[in-house]
């Protein structure tokens, strides 16, 4: 017993110090390959006609993590700004993050909505779910909050983007779980689409390939989540 | 002090204490006991109430102090103070790191790491440990302190303001916040981008209209008008956040303002969260809510915890995170909710009691440095 937890003590410890190295790029050369889970739940109308219109895109990013270049957060958003570059060359993307460190989901929908009433960005990709799950908020008043927001960043002509949280494997996924399922239920009610971080880290997970280290990991999720907005646009 | 300010500062060790009771409450989220909290009826929360006692607070000390001791003696005292509060800052962050990295490792979940927005400290170290020391990396629920240091450090500039130009600071005080809200303008981040939680470009506002009221009571000024429109005004305003923090949330509108005239954000105190902490004091000091709470805390236990503040919310910040963590990892039901919160709760007036034990222990050791009545309270 005492063996096992020394061993997973050296194993966390070497994933902490692992990502520490700055200026690591934020693409990820090797990433695993992405199934049918990738694909947005929703379509993105006012981001396509966006899109079409040939004028500068604004996005706004919430609880995404810094865009700032080596940035501790920066894996997930830099990477996803880059693959969004390149999917959309010679356009002009605004993307305005908004940080919401440590934030539940009642506190981080004021966040959304000061966003996009100042900003009126026509995509917003808002990542909730854990903090909520480590707070072990109410996970009906969690999908209740964030489909309230749904609705009133759809109100206001944006598509919204929800972004789930990472699978690990831990003994506490059916806690979790409970906070995936309140995120994809406001994807079913249809005024938000659900990217499904969860689905595919534990794909990944399952298969043996998820990218170490973290770092990794989440730069492979920025370039899924991309290239799954940009299917939505494609004629 | 005067005696209207002597007879008024324990109403203030009252509501203070309530507020880190609330805080606490509120700082594990959905416990069973958070709808007694008043962040649920209404725009602002315990933290308005915390952060205007504390201005409060601070009028009344400092007045006396600088009438005593003159600026440079304000100015000492506050760096002193600003200090202290600084390295319990710097301790309770630490102790919570510990702890959440004790669990990331005993539960072997990469994911706890992330606990309030610690995830940086422990992936980019180097970087965070310069932001923490900065006052540029704070991790959530473990903001308000650095909003209070700076403060403290800006009570020698608004001291002599809120003495004899009062309705000059509130104009002064009044304006940073409308150009923060109105450019955006907060205070940095680092490593990471963004704002501080607290801006305290937005909060000295709410601040400074307490020193005015705490400089007032020190003069035995009266505070608020006895005007009844003032009042009904005040109560509708209550009542209204009310019904629409209940039940109409989603229904927020769009106007044609500014987002922070009409719109609700903690982090740059949006006027309707301003208006909401104004009107529940206005409410407040007309009713006699004081007087019914000291009836029912016969005790003094709130009283107790609001004269110890600032050690009382250092360890209740601690001690929520590890209720919060305790409670996933014990996959806890409700009453076992509720005895965690109320546990808590009752190590933080343990504490305030050992607090006062030891300061009349002291007082009996060195007679000549008895502490006067309500000496333990601070700003």
């Amino acid at each position: 017993m005492r063996g096992r937890a020394v061993l997973r003590l050296v194993a966390l410890c070497a994933v902490l110090l692992l990502p520490a190295a700055p200026g690591v790029s934020a693409s990820a050369p090797a990433c695993p390959p992405v199934g049918p889970e990738a694909e947005l739940s929703a379509p993105l109308p006012r981001f396509a006609q966006a899109v079409a219109s040939g004028g500068p895109i604004e996005i706004l990013t919430v609880g995404l993590g810094s865009m700032r270049a080596g940035g501790v957060e920066g894996p997930f958003a830099q990477a996803f700004r880059e693959a969004l570059a390149r999917g959309l060359p010679g356009r002009t993307i605004n993307i305005t993050a908004v940080p919401t460190p440590g934030m539940v989901a009642r506190d981080a929908a004021d966040r959304v909505r000061r966003g996009v009433a100042e900003g009126e960005p026509v995509l917003v990709i808002w990542r909730t779910g854990l903090t909520d799950a480590l707070a072990v908020t109410d996970p009906t008043r969690f999908g209740r909050i964030v489909q309230r927001a749904a609705a009133w960043v759809s109100a206001q002509n944006a598509d919204l983007v929800l972004v789930d949280l990472a699978y690990a494997g831990s003994a506490y996924e059916p806690t979790y779980r409970r906070y995936v399922d309140a995120l994809a239920e406001v994807g079913r009610v249809g005024e938000a689409a659900v990217f499904r971080r969860y689905a595919i880290t534990e794909a990944w997970h399952r298969a043996g390939v998820a990218p170490q280290p973290m770092a990794a990991s989440e730069a492979c999720l920025a370039e899924a989540l991309a290239a799954a907005i940009l299917r939505r646009v494609a004629p | 002090m005067a005696d209207a300010a002597r007879q008024r500062a324990w109403q203030i060790d009252l509501f203070r204490g309530l507020a880190l009771v609330m805080i606490f409450i509120n700082h594990v989220p959905d416990n069973p006991l958070v709808p007694l909290t008043s962040a649920n009826y209404g725009f602002s929360d315990a933290a308005e109430g915390f952060v205007l006692m504390a201005g409060i607070a601070a009028g009344l000390v400092y007045l006396r102090k600088y009438q005593q001791e003159g600026w440079g003696g304000t100015l000492a005292r506050a760096l002193q103070r600003a200090f202290e509060l600084y390295s319990a800052h710097i301790l309770i962050l630490l102790l919570a790191a510990a702890f959440v990295a004790w669990m990331a490792i005993a539960e072997g979940d990469e994911r706890l790491l992330g606990w309030i927005g610690l995830g940086p400290l422990f992936a980019d170290p180097a970087a965070t440990l310069l932001g923490i020391v900065t006052l540029t990396h704070q991790p959530h629920y473990l903001d308000i302190l650095p909003l209070y240091i700076l403060l403290l450090l800006a009570v020698p500039l608004m001291l002599p303001l809120a003495a004899r130009a009062p309705a000059l600071l509130l104009a002064l005080s009044g304006g940073l916040w409308f150009i923060a809200n109105w450019n955006g303008w907060n205070a940095p981040t680092f490593p990471a981008e963004g704002g501080w939680m607290f801006n305290p470009l937005a909060w000295q506002f709410l601040f400074a209209i307490g020193m005015v009221i705490g400089a007032r009571l020190a003069r035995g000024l009266p505070v608020v008008p006895r005007s009844n429109l003032l009042f009904a005004a005040a109560l509708a305003y209550v009542a209204f956040a009310a019904v629409v923090i209940l039940g109409f949330e989603e229904q927020w509108p769009t106007l044609p303002l500014p987002w922070f005239l009409y719109g609700l954000d903690k982090s740059f105190l949006s006027l309707p969260r301003l208006l909401h902490v104004l009107a529940l004091a206005v409410v407040l000091a007309r009713l006699p809510v004081a007087q019914a709470i000291a009836w029912l805390d016969r005790p003094g236990l709130l009283m107790l915890l609001g004269r110890r503040a600032l050690p009382v919310f250092c360890a209740g910040s601690v001690l929520a995170i590890a209720v919060q963590i305790w409670r996933f990892v014990l996959g806890a039901p409700w009453w076992l909710e509720v005895v965690l919160v109320l546990a808590g709760l009752a190590i933080q007036i343990l504490l305030a009691m050992l607090l006062d034990w030891a300061e009349r222990a002291r007082s009996r050791t060195v007679p000549t440095a008895a502490a006067p009545a309500g000496k333990g309270r601070t700003p």
